[in-house]
C-alpha cells in the first residue's frame, strides 16, 4: 500500500512541474536553470573559497603558510660560512653567500621539508647552498611537528650582484594538507598561485 | 469521449533521472576512500619488551628514554652533546631481518604527530641494514616537543617499522611504547650499533 502512495505521488509530480514550467515566463526558467548549474558545480567543489594573489609581510612579523609560521628577522652577504672554527661554506673567487636568518615553527603533524621553503626572488645567477641551524652551524633538511629552530638560509650568489643599496626579495607559497594524487600518501602542497613576499635590506659585511 | 492527450516530454524525464544520479555521484566524490586506507600498510601489533616479528623484520625495544642532550661516542671520535630542539627521544632496540638483507624505515608517533629519526646522530644511528641471522642493537634518536608528554601522556606513543622506504601493502610493526619512558635529566650516550649473530 505505502509503495503505491509513494509511486502515485511520484506519477503527480511529473504533471504538476509540466504545469509550473507553463506558467513561469523565459526568464524565470533562465534564473532557474542557472540556480541548478549552481548547485550542481557546488556539490562538487565548484563553488569553494579561492584566495589568490601575493599578500606582504615585514621582518621580525610571524607569517604562517599553512605548514610553517616564519619570523624572518635579517638578510646578510658574507665571503664564507663558518660556524665556529668549522667552515660550512669556503669563500669562492666571484661569489658570496647570501644568508637569511628566520625563526621557523613546524605547525604541521609530519615532519616538514625545509629545502626551497623560501624561495629567493629576482637573482637568476643565484643558486642555493642549504638551510643550518643558527645554534651550531649544522645542515637541516626537515623540521619535525611542533618545534621551532632559529635556522639561515643560504644563497650562493655573484659579486655581480652585489652593490650597497641591495634588497633581497622572498617568496613563500602557501600551503595545504591534501592527499597525494600521483603518489600514495598525504603531505603539504603548494599552492600555485597563492604567495606571500617579504623585502630585505641585506648588511654587506 | 477521448481520454485526454499527454504530451511527452523526454527532456523533463531525463532531467528527473538525472538529478538522483547527480546527487548520488556527488556523494561519492565527497566520501572516496583516501588512498592510504585503500593501500596501506598491514599492521603488526607489538608491545615494549617483547619481540615482534613481520615478514621482514625482526625488533625487540628495550628503552626508551627522554633527555634534553644526547652525545654519539665511538673509539674514533668524541663530538660534543647536542641539545634537542624539544627532547630527544632515544629508542633502544635490537634489530634484524627475518629471511633476506632489508633496509628498515622507521617513525614515531606521539599523539597526532609522526617523528622521523634526526639527522644529527648519523654515525650512532641503528639499523641502515638489516640481515637475517645477525642482531644490531642500538638506538634510534628522535627530537620531539616535551609538552607532548605532559599527564596523561601522548595517546598512541608506538614505534613503526617497516622494510624498504614504501610501507604500502606490506608489514609494519607497531610496538607499543607507553608507560615505558624513561626521563632522564643528564647527558644520555648512544654508541653504533653492536652487532651479534
Amino acid at each position: 500500500m505505502a509503495a503505491n502512495k509513494v509511486s502515485h505521488r511520484i506519477a503527480a509530480l511529473g504533471p504538476w512541474l509540466r504545469a509550473e514550467l507553463k506558467r513561469r515566463k523565459l526568464g524565470q526558467l533562465r534564473t532557474f536553470t542557472a540556480g541548478v548549474i549552481l548547485a550542481v558545480a557546488g556539490l562538487f567543489g565548484g563553488l569553494d573559497t579561492v584566495d589568490a594573489g601575493p599578500s606582504v609581510f615585514a621582518a621580525d612579523e610571524a607569517h604562517s603558510d599553512g605548514e610553517f609560521t616564519l619570523t624572518i628577522a635579517r638578510a646578510s652577504v658574507v665571503n664564507e660560512l663558518r660556524a665556529g672554527r668549522r667552515i660550512v661554506a669556503p669563500a669562492q673567487p666571484g661569489h658570496r653567500y647570501l644568508g637569511v636568518v628566520s625563526t621557523v615553527r613546524n605547525d604541521g603533524t609530519i615532519p616538514g621539508r625545509l629545502i626551497g621553503e623560501l624561495q629567493l626572488r629576482d637573482q637568476p645567477q643565484s643558486s642555493s647552498v642549504g638551510v643550518f641551524r643558527m645554534i651550531d652551524g649544522s645542515p637541516i633538511t626537515q623540521l619535525g611537528p611542533g618545534l621551532e629552530e632559529q635556522l639561515v638560509f643560504v644563497w650562493r650568489i655573484p659579486d655581480s650582484a652585489i652593490h650597497p643599496d641591495l634588497t633581497v626579495t622572498l617568496r613563500v607559497t602557501q600551503k595545504r594538507f591534501t592527499e597525494l594524487l600521483v603518489t600514495y600518501g598525504r603531505d603539504w602542497v603548494d599552492s600555485s598561485s597563492d604567495y606571500a613576499e617579504i623585502t630585505l635590506p641585506v648588511t654587506v659585511k | 469521449m477521448s481520454a485526454p492527450i499527454r504530451r511527452s516530454r523526454p527532456g523533463l524525464a531525463a532531467a528527473l533521472a538525472a538529478a538522483p544520479i547527480l546527487v548520488a555521484a556527488a556523494l561519492l566524490w565527497q566520501h572516496l576512500p583516501d588512498s592510504t586506507r585503500v593501500y596501506g600498510p598491514f599492521d603488526v601489533p607489538g608491545r615494549f619488551g617483547v619481540q615482534t616479528s613481520g615478514r621482514a623484520l625482526t625488533v625487540t625495544v628495550d628503552g626508551v628514554q627522554l633527555t634534553p642532550e644526547v652525545q654519539g661516542s665511538a673509539r674514533w671520535a668524541n663530538p660534543p652533546p647536542v641539545t634537542a630542539a624539544g627532547a630527544w627521544v632515544v629508542v633502544r632496540a635490537s634489530v634484524s631481518a627475518t629471511e633476506r638483507t632489508a633496509m628498515p624505515s622507521v617513525e614515531l608517533r606521539v599523539g597526532p604527530n609522526t617523528y622521523r629519526p634526526s639527522d644529527r646522530f648519523p654515525s650512532y644511528t641503528l639499523g641502515y641494514r638489516a640481515d637475517p641471522g645477525i642482531t644490531q642493537h642500538g638506538a634510534w634518536v628522535f627530537d620531539v616537543p616535551p609538552e607532548l608528554f605532559d599527564p596523561p601522556g601522548a595517546d598512541p606513543f608506538e614505534l613503526h617499522v617497516w622494510p624498504g622506504l614504501d610501507d604500502r601493502l606490506d608489514d609494519r610493526l607497531v610496538i607499543n611504547l607507553r608507560g615505558h619512558l624513561d626521563s632522564t635529566p643528564g647527558t644520555v650516550l648512544v654508541v653504533a650499533p653492536e652487532v651479534t649473530g
